[in-house]
Formats: C-alpha cells, structure tokens, sequence
C-alpha cells in the first residue's frame, strides 16, 4: 500500500513552498551523503544523526544531531518513501498551518520521536537518522485535521495493480499498526530492528502538538468540527 | 362724555377686574386717538395673546420713547415670545422625529430619513435626530456629518465619540475597520463594510480583493464557525517555538538538565517564548496595548508596526536557536567518535 497522492485542494495558500523545500533540501543532503560522505559514514552518523547513548551522556552534536537526523536516509527507498510520504500528507497540514509553522511542527515532531526513541533505546549505540519520525507526525496531524480525508493510494493485489482513494485513516492506521508489534518486542526483548519503530510512535504520539500551530482561521474550524 | 372720561372708565373697570369691558373701552379710546400713550399702556396689560401685547407696547414707545418700563416691559414681552417659539418648534421637531423612528422601525427608511432631516431644520441641536439621521444615512460622508452635529451638540457623549471614530474610519480606511469588525466576532458588520467598500471603489483589483473578504465571511457565516478571540489565537501560537526550543534544549542536556547545565541555554527560553508572541502579534489583527505603549497607534498595528515586531519576533526566536547551535558545534569540537561495534 503506497499512498500517491492527496486530491483535494489547498484552502488557505497557493503552493506548499515547506514541503517542497523540505523535500529538495533531503534529497540534496541525501545526494552529499552519497557522493561526499561516501563508504565512511560511521564518523559523519556518529556527529550528524541521534544516538542514544551519546545523547544521554551529553556528548556528540546534541541538538544539533537531533536536527541533521532528520534530513539523513539510509538509502533510496528509505528517502522516496519519505519523501513521497511527506509530499501526501504535508501539503495540506502545511496549508492548515502557514509555511513557517509547519517547519516548527515538522522539527518538533521529529524532535518529539528522537526523545522517545532516546528514552526507550537508552543504551543503543546504532545511530538512528530518517524524516520518519517527523513524517509520522505530520500523518498524525493530517489524520487530525482532516480525518474524513481521501488518498489515492497504489494497491497491489497479486499482480493486479489499483489505485482507489482510501480515507487517510486507514492508511495511518496501518502504519502505525505495523509499528506496534516491533516497537513492543523492542522494549520487552531488545530486539533489533533496522527500523526506528519508537521514534515513528513518538513522532506520532506529538501530532497534537499540531494545535500549537495551526493559523486561526483553521483552528476555529478545528474547533467548530468542521473539516479544516 | 369726553375722551378722557372714557379712558377713566376704562381704567377703573380695569382696576375692579372687568378686563373685557377695560379692553372695550381702551380699544374704543385708541381708535378715536391712537396717540393715547396710557391708553395703550393699559391695552398691553389687558389683551390675550403675546402678539397683541408685544403691538400695544410698541404703539406706546412710538408715543413716548423715552419711556423706559414700557421698554424694558417690552423687552421681556420679546423674550418670551422667543422661548415660546422655541418651545414649539422643539415640540414640533421632538413629534417629528417621533414619527422618524416610528418609519424606521417600520422599514421605511427614505421617510424616517427625510422626517429626521426636517427635525433638524426645526431644531438645529437636536442631538437625537443628528443620530438617528447618522444611523440611517447609507453615505458614509453624510454620515460622518451627521455625527460631527451629534458630537458638537454634546461633546461628551462617549458613545457618539465612538461611532464617529468609527464613520471615520470606515471613510478613510474601510477595509480595516471590516477586519476589526472581523476579529471581535462581528461578522455581519464586517460584511456591511465590506459590501460599502465593495460598491464605493472604481478599482477593479480592489474590487476583486474585497470580493474574496466577502465570500470568506460568507463562508464563514455559512459554516457557523466557532469566534476564537485575536487574543486566544495569539496566546496559543506564543507555544509553538518554545515548545521545539524546551525539546531542542532537553536533548542538548541529555534529558536531564539536573546533570548537565546549561543555564544560559534555559535563560534563552523566555526569550523564545517572548519572540514568538511577537510573530503572533505581528501576525494577527488586535487592537492590542503593545501597539499604543510601543508606537503610540490607537489602532492594530500599522505595517510599520508589525514589520519591526515580527523582525523582533523573529531575532528573538532565531537567536536563542543559534546560541544553541554554536553550543553543539563547540561540544562536537571535543568529540571522540567512538569505534565502530560492526
């Protein structure tokens, strides 16, 4: 199940210039990784992406890591699905918020999944970096905002490809639902998983900071129960 | 019987209270000598109505001008001939505008209007007429006018004030008063503003910018939105960039700021908060104190205004955020990566 695209029109802004830009500066940061970082990525992971253990010890780029975090993929699926993620979701909960505030909420979000992930892997030294965790945060954002919401969303089924507009709550709900799993055998067993699964929840668990940052005129139709 | 046998007559029925046969009897003396001085004297005692007394007065000082208590008589006679005017032409202007109110409450507007404008030409400081002539003017000049008369009969009725500020402001700067009218929750006013702008511009791209204001409020009105006060808006978007500075902060101390401080880096904190206020109040229309203590503006903000808060807001924000910065790139200075566990 890929989610596409959002169909329905922006309502405050013309173009979702933060989304984009957001997008642009990971895949350039991305193609620096590729080209200039190369094979030694242990150092540069170690300064520019969130390792627990470093961050409970105050030692590394601390903040800053937190940051650059987000804007570091493990390869090209890992971005193009975030990517595209962002590009579904973002768009109209940057609409709802006014482009400056989407960046706060889209950092606070993705700091917000650092701290879980921090707080329930305390001891691990594997450096954990993606806009997931950010993303996740704007998906719960979006499910808030407009949880009537359609995405047209690619289904295969055996070899049959389709490509119906699901309402956005099943999508997020199945991807917080594959979280759940791992992120439990992560905090009752330890158990290793090459995704940040905790920091997925904790950036979703920090969507309601989304209120925060929502221009009024959206807030008030927030708080009317009407789609915003 | 001589003329002056006559004129004794007169005055001793006059003196014994028989008025109607002392005027007879006056009346009959100054017809046969209209130069009678006492005659007419006494004939301005005896007449009924204040014309008559004012015209015996009168006969008499044309007689005898030097006679000053028939002068002076004369003089108050005048007075109160004016008051007694005034008086009416105040009933007549008070039943006017009595009939004024009773058109318009029932709808008719052009009456209630026309009424209320003869009002005023009975009675040119009838404050209550002024105002209702300004609540039913529909040009706006004609209805700061009306309201300049209002203020100027009583300058200290504050309300009048108020709605004068307000005629003001919709003649010189009608698009701001419509979103004042906007944010304290009016939204039928601001509609009425608008759609006045709306009729009054030649400019086609104001036009089309007014046009959208109206349909949004429309909108609005349509989907019964919940009012949210400027100020609640403005107290809710404070929270946002300390919010992600406190996150930043707590992850710089290692999640315990018991264990390592950084006390100027949690110094910084009002300071973000202080600074996003600033973006918020320079983000959203409020006839706010900051705009009077600040720039001495009685209004919500001139552009002016708001470019230097938000400029401020946004030093404010960003500084604190740089310190922090500075602060990690310091620490990485010192960093010893640790050997790879793979």
């Amino acid at each position: 199940m890929i989610p596409l695209n959002d169909t329905e029109p922006n309502r405050y802004s013309f173009f979702p210039i933060m989304t984009v830009t957001l997008i642009v500066v990971n895949c350039f940061i991305y193609y620096v990784e590729i080209f200039v970082v190369g094979a030694d990525y242990w150092p540069f992971f170690m300064k520019y992406a969130v390792t627990p253990r470093l961050i409970w010890s105050a030692q590394g780029s601390g903040a800053l890591s937190n940051v650059t975090a987000m804007f570091l993929h493990g390869g090209l699926s890992h971005l193009l699905g975030n990517m595209l993620a962002l590009w579904v979701f973002g768009r109209r909960v940057e609409d709802a918020c006014g482009s400056w505030r989407f960046l706060a909420f889209y950092l606070l979000a993705g700091t917000s999944a650092h701290i879980l992930f921090t707080i329930v892997q305390y001891d691990s030294i594997i450096p954990g970096i993606g806009a997931s965790g950010a993303i996740f945060g704007v998906m719960g954002a979006y499910l808030l905002l407009y949880p009537g919401g359609r995405i047209r969303t690619l289904v295969i089924l055996t070899f049959v490809p389709l490509w119906p507009r699901i309402r956005a709550i099943w999508i997020v709900l199945y991807f917080i639902g594959i979280q759940i799993v791992p992120a439990i055998q992560i905090l009752l067993r330890k158990a290793d998983y090459s995704v940040n699964h905790w920091a997925h929840l904790g950036g979703f668990f920090s969507a309601v900071f989304i209120l925060l940052f929502l221009r009024p005129e959206a807030y008030a139709r927030y708080m009317s129960d009407i789609a915003v | 019987m001589s003329l002056s046998a006559e004129l004794q007559r007169a005055l001793e029925a006059a003196r014994a209270g028989r008025r109607l046969e002392a005027r007879e009897l006056l009346l009959k003396v100054v017809e046969e000598n209209p130069k009678n001085e006492i005659a007419w004297i006494w004939l301005s005692g005896l007449v009924d109505s204040l014309e008559d007394q004012i015209i015996a007065c009168e006969n008499a000082l044309t007689i005898n001008p030097a006679n000053e208590k028939v002068r002076a008589y004369l003089l108050m006679l005048q007075k109160k001939q004016e008051e007694a005017l005034k008086r009416r032409e105040l009933n007549e202007a008070r039943e006017l505008l009595q009939k004024a109110k009773s058109c318009a409450d029932g709808g008719d507007s052009v009456s209630a209007l026309r009424l209320a404008q003869q009002a005023t030409q009975k009675q040119a400081d009838f404050e209550d007429a002024w105002l209702l002539i300004a609540d039913l003017e529909s040009h706006v000049d004609q209805r700061v006018a009306a309201l300049e008369k209002a203020i100027a009969v009583n300058p200290s009725n504050t309300n009048t004030r108020l709605l004068l500020e307000q005629a003001r402001q919709l003649r010189d700067d009608p698009l701001s008063l419509a979103a004042h009218y906007e944010q304290i929750g009016k939204f039928d006013e601001a509609l009425k503003v608008y759609n006045e702008a709306a009729a009054r511009t030649k400019d086609s791209r104001e036009f089309d910018r007014i046009y959208k204001h109206i349909i949004r409020i429309e909108e609005l009105q349509d989907e019964k939105i919940q009012f949210v006060a400027p100020r609640s808006s403005i107290l809710r978007l404070s929270f946002g960039w300390p919010l992600l500075y406190l996150f930043l902060v707590l992850v710089q101390v290692g999640l315990n700021p018991f264990t390592h401080h950084a006390l100027l880096l949690w110094l910084c904190l009002p300071l973000v908060f202080v600074g996003s206020f600033l973006l918020s109040l320079s983000e959203i229309r409020s006839k706010h104190v900051l705009w009077q203590k600040l720039f001495s503006e009685e209004g919500d903000g001139s552009s002016f205004a708001r470019l230097v808060t938000a400029t401020a807001g946004w030093m404010l924000v960003i500084f604190p955020h740089l310190l922090l910065f500075i602060d990690s790139i310091s620490r990485l200075r010192n960093f010893r990566i640790p050997p790879e566990p793979f």
